[in-house]
């Protein structure tokens, strides 16, 4: 069962979450989810997201557009590099592989 | 009557609230309202001295507060506009802590009968004062510049007034230069609203005369022959629920933001 917020978190606002999210709604620059399982940002990701903080990093995080300086997944933390950067504004799935971050393309279909 | 009570904040400060206030409310009254302007910014008040009214005041509304006056002796009526606008000052000498969020909402409410608007000055930031002031009010104007920072704070207010219940919740984007956005130097109209997302009531351009009018004494909207009174005026008219049309400053679709991208390869 996934937590569903049905707004957007603007700067300052912080969200603390035991299982999965599904934000409907922006994640504003300044804005933080933490949660437990995974993160699925049906909006713009461009505050902070930490998923996967009971699970060792088996979650995966969801962003319908991806625009944010960094991610959290377990323990890691994967900030813009020239990697991820490729994936800016793009709708993306993120998941760590081997403990290091994968991003893919994602669609609904 | 029943007043409208409407809180003019930002997260940043020195963006415009008590310029916007004095305007507004001038613009209100000119419109046939009564209104009244409260100095939200105890221990700094400055609204006073934007409307020319400083010399005037003898109570303030820690006074009313405090069972010093009547409400009506606290009141500095603006004769330029007699029996339409009115101040309730602030007290210089005491600090933000002097009053509790349910003392604001006791005043408005007693303010509400009386007037038309009652248009309050927010103290700049997150804190107290900023809490205190818009603890009586229905309505926001969110003020910010067009500069990352201050729409970053404005986002963080907004934020707040949304879960304090406030509606609508409404921006002005002030001090506005079209040149500098068509080179890319600052943010656009929609740059800030992609941020923001939420609704616009009105641009101010940045005006020379706002700031030969704050030292006058006289708000523009007395004049509206600026930019910046015109910009006034015409949200004053929005806030009265009329349909007019947005100044276009930027028809230049090329914005701040994708050259910023552009420059750093993303
Ligand atoms: N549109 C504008 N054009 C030029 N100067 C402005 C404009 N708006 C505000 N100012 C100036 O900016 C300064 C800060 O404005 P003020 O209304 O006191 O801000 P705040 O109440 O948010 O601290 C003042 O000196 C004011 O004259
Ligand atoms: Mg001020």
């Amino acid at each position: 069962m996934a937590e569903i917020v049905e707004r957007s978190l603007r700067s300052g606002q912080r969200e603390e979450f035991d299982g999965d999210v599904v934000l409907i709604g922006q994640l504003n620059d300044g804005a933080e989810v933490l949660a437990g399982g995974s993160v699925t940002v049906l909006g713009r990701l461009k505050g902070c997201v930490h998923a996967g903080r009971d699970n060792g990093g088996k979650s995966y995080i969801i962003a319908a557009s991806f625009e944010s300086q960094q991610v959290r997944i377990g323990d890691r933390l994967c900030t813009l590099n020239s990697a991820s950067v490729e994936w800016w504004k793009k709708s993306v799935i993120i998941t760590l592989e081997e403990n290091e971050f994968l991003f893919r393309e994602w669609k609904l279909d | 009557m029943s007043a409208r009570v409407i809180v003019i904040t930002s997260g940043k400060g020195g963006v415009g609230k008590t310029t916007s206030t004095a305007n507004i409310s001038v613009a209100l009254a000119k419109r046939g309202k009564k209104v009244v302007a409260v100095d939200g910014d105890i221990g700094l008040r400055n609204l006073d001295m934007v409307m020319g009214l400083e010399n005037r005041i003898v109570y303030n509304y820690i006074d009313v507060i405090e069972n010093n006056c009547k409400l009506p002796q606290a009141l500095v009526q603006d004769k330029r506009l007699k029996g339409y606008l009115s101040l309730l000052p602030a007290a210089q000498t005491r600090t933000k802590d002097a009053v509790t969020p349910e003392q604001m909402i006791e005043l408005c409410d007693k303010l509400r009968p009386e007037f038309d608007f009652v248009i309050l000055d927010c103290p700049a930031g997150i804190e107290g004062g900023f809490r205190n002031a818009a603890a009586g009010a229905d309505e926001a104007l969110v003020i910010t510049t067009p500069e990352i920072p201050a729409v970053r704070d404005a986002d963080r207010i907004i934020g707040m007034l949304e879960s304090m219940g406030k509606s609508p919740i409404r921006l002005i984007i002030n001090r506005f230069r079209p040149i500098m956005v068509q080179n890319n130097d600052m943010l656009s109209q929609d740059d800030v609203l992609d941020i923001l997302s939420v609704d616009l009531i009105g641009v101010v351009p940045e005006d020379d005369g706002v700031i030969r009018a704050s030292n006058s004494g006289e708000p523009l909207t007395f004049e509206q022959s600026t930019p910046a009174g015109e910009a006034y005026a015409n949200i004053a008219a929005r806030i009265l629920g009329e349909n007019v049309p947005m100044l276009q400053f930027d028809a230049n679709s090329q914005s701040f933001l994708s050259g910023f991208k552009k420059m750093f390869g993303f």
